[in-house]
């Protein structure tokens, strides 16, 4: 099968898929911004690519919305090494947040499944 | 291990910020820029851009420590324009709850401000350029009924002639129209040798008295001959009156520029007329007396030509000035006339008529209309906007008024206060039937409702907001109620009049005065008129050789004939009942003089 090109991606569709993807990178530990642009690229295939002039107002939105926290650390403590990094974490608003929209993402798969659009259904957890 | 607070990291410490610009100092040109680009276009708090520094920074050394070329980092990023916008929009919603307000509220203060700015503006635009369309001329109007008629009919042109032949200063007409009887007909001695030099205008007068109309022709020029007369009369005083320069009358040509100069010399001439009459019967000479009563009478009908309610309210005084001198005779003199004469009087002041008759509000309707066509626009429907020249001539009228004027921006933006032409139309009318109503239905038969609306319409223009959205009615609607009085009061007093000569005549047939007015009806009176008041009939009582005739006034109460002691209270009893609160008793006393 044909991987789709990420430029391809409507913005509407990258607008819903983009802050889901995030929190669920989020889920299983904190991650800082270069970490996310690069495990948003490997484990989409680059279908959910976003530069950072996307990803770090994304990051801010949802701060704001308190589904995430940030906080910097210092350059010693870093598993990268080297500089300060500005880490971001998982709230417990943000891990509902991430649970009702996986159930929503899944119906919506199932549904463009039974309409022939998807032919498989993916996990979430493959994230 | 030491990492730092997520508030720490929302507002990073002065170290923190420090160290942000020697973290982008170590990466490469290109990549410095586009962290400050973006900084920049952002425009964001220290503290936040000392973040948003620091973590694009620290993103860019992870990727060129992933040896990903700085062009390759630049081409990922995105667009920085984008970036800028974003990470702005990220940022202000992680601001405090109070900062968003702030921003919110100066947010919309701006839009706010900007709205009132543009409505402003183009309320300033629109009122540039409305212009008004003059249909017609009040001059002209008023004018129609007098030229209707044949000069020869018409008072005015003797009248003219009486002015010019008159040679009496001004100090001298002062003295006549002076003069007071109430210590007696003598007093009327001194005048002697004036009303001597006036007989040639008093005959023209009595002349003038006898033609059906004034005919007197409005303008808005002064008469030059008039003038000049009087400069000359008076001993030159001064500079000679100068001969008014004509005027342009679609532009100038307003009611309120109208000349009503005849006013004051009918005026004139009626004093001339009381005096003469007074001297005359001092002198016994009753056929004198009564043709200067029947031409002053006259002159009161005559005088409410032009249809103007100024008009009727100066006819109005002197129907009073006759009814005065008629019950001063008859007080003092009260054998000076005949049967014939009293008759004759009596029919002559019966047949001027009702309140309706004296007081007219048509001119002030045509008044109304022909601001509204100098001030507004013509929609077609009846409705328009006000202009700038409406603001020139409402500050000329208000200028009258001593209304300060003002400047073009506040009358523009005033003129979106103001009430469109066809509102204030509406309202000035839906006044002047109200009024029109007050004067034609006697108090005791108007319903409460018609004076509530006058009340209500009276509060709802002298309201602060009233004052301005019908600033042309406060400047141009006359004190309708008060005019209405009036003219109700001078009909009441004529009608007081017609019963003492009653009262004389029935004295001469039975040697003394009825115990009641109702002796009076038929042969003398047809009914025994209303008091004005209350609508009961006219009060009276004799008392010895005499009599008192009166009304209760507006306090309503009968204090037995009792003259007030307070002026105020006087000028209230002539008012409309309920209107005034009154200091003490008090009653309307017709007869006899105070």
């Amino acid at each position: 099968m044909k991987t789709p090109d990420p430029a391809r991606i409507e913005r509407e569709l990258m607008r819903g898929a983009g802050p889901v993807a995030v929190l669920k990178l989020l889920h299983r530990r904190e991650m800082y911004g270069y970490e996310l642009v690069e495990a948003l690229e490997s484990k989409t295939d680059g279908v959910l690519a976003m530069g950072q002039s996307t990803l770090y107002p994304m990051l801010y939105n949802l701060e704001s919305q308190g589904f995430i926290e940030g906080s910097w650390k210092q350059a010693e403590l870093t598993r990268a090494g080297g500089r300060d990094r500005k880490y971001y974490r998982l709230t417990d608003k943000g891990r509902k947040r991430l649970a009702d929209d996986s159930k929503q993402w899944e119906a919506v798969i199932r549904a463009m499944k039974a309409l022939g659009i998807a032919t498989f259904a993916p996990s979430f957890a493959t994230l | 291990m030491s990492s730092r607070t997520s508030d720490a990291a929302q507002k990073p410490s002065g170290d923190e910020v420090a160290q942000t610009p020697a973290a982008r100092a170590e990466l490469p040109p290109v990549l410095r820029e586009t962290i400050a680009s973006v900084c920049k276009r952002a425009r964001l708090w220290k503290n936040e851009r000392a973040d948003v520094e620091a973590e694009l920074s620290a993103h860019f050394h992870d990727g060129l420590a992933q040896g990903v070329s700085p062009e390759k980092l630049l081409a990922d990023f995105g667009d920085v324009k984008a970036a800028a916008r974003l990470i702005r929009r990220g940022k202000l919603r992680n601001r405090p709850r109070w900062a968003r307000v702030v921003r919110r509220t100066g947010q919309g203060l701006l839009l706010a401000t900007g709205l009132v700015v543009a409505l402003a503006g183009a309320q300033i635009v629109r009122f540039q350029m409305g212009e008004p369309t003059v249909r017609f001329s009040p001059a002209e109007v008023l004018n129609r009924p007098s030229l209707a008629v044949p000069e020869a009919q018409r008072a005015w042109p003797i009248y003219r002639r009486a002015i010019l032949s008159l040679d009496l200063t001004n100090d001298e007409q002062r003295q006549i129209g002076d003069l007071d009887v109430g210590s007696g007909f003598g007093a009327v001695e001194p005048l002697r040798p004036l009303l001597a030099r006036a007989e040639p205008a008093l005959g023209l007068i009595r002349e003038g008295a006898a033609k059906p109309v004034l005919g007197y022709l409005v303008g808005f020029v002064a008469d030059h001959e008039l003038e000049m007369h009087a400069w000359i009369v008076n001993g030159r005083q001064g500079d000679p009156p100068k001969p008014t320069p004509p005027l342009d009358e679609a532009k100038g040509g307003n009611a309120v520029a109208i000349l009503l100069p005849q006013l004051s010399r009918l005026r004139a001439m009626t004093r001339l007329l009381r005096a003469d009459a007074t001297l005359a019967v001092l002198d016994k000479q009753p056929e004198r007396a009564v043709a200067n009563l029947h031409a002053l009478l006259s002159i009161a009908r005559q005088s409410r030509e032009p249809d103007l309610l100024i008009c009727g309210l100066v006819s109005a005084a002197i129907m009073a000035v006759g009814c005065e001198m008629i019950r001063d005779v008859l007080f003092s003199h009260r054998d000076a006339l005949t049967d014939e004469h009293l008759r004759g009087i009596a029919h002559r002041l019966a047949a001027l008529g009702g309140p309706a008759d004296l007081i007219s509000f048509r001119g002030e309707r045509l008044g109304f209309e022909d601001f509204l066509q100098r001030a507004f626009t013509e929609d077609g429907g009846g409705d328009g906007r006000f202009t700038p020249e409406g603001a020139r001539l409402l500050a000329e009228y208000a200028a009258l008024d001593r209304v300060e004027q003002s400047g073009i921006v506040v009358e523009a933006l005033s003129s979106a206060l103001l009430a469109g032409r066809k509102e204030l139309s509406d309202i000035f009318n839906a006044s002047i039937n109200l009024a029109e109503r007050e004067l034609t239905t006697p108090p005791w038969l108007l319903a409460p409702e018609a004076l509530s609306a006058v009340v209500e319409l009276e509060r709802r223009l002298d309201s602060p907001l009233g004052r301005v959205r019908y600033a042309p009615l406060q400047v141009l609607l006359p004190a309708l109620s008060t005019a209405a009085q009036a003219g109700r009061r001078a009909v009441e007093q004529r009608d007081a009049t017609l019963v003492m000569i009653a009262l004389e005549l029935h004295r001469r047939a039975t040697g003394e005065y009825p115990a009641s007015l109702e002796a009076l009806v038929p042969s003398l009176l047809p009914a025994i008129p209303p008091d004005g008041a209350d609508g009961k009939p006219l009060r009276y009582a004799r008392r010895g050789d005499s009599y008192i005739l009166y009304s209760v006034g507006a306090d309503l109460r009968d204090d037995a004939g009792t003259p007030p002691t307070n002026a105020d209270d006087s000028r209230a009893l002539r008012g409309r009942p309920g209107a005034r609160a009154f200091t003490g008793p008090g009653d309307l006393v017709f007869f006899p003089p105070l």
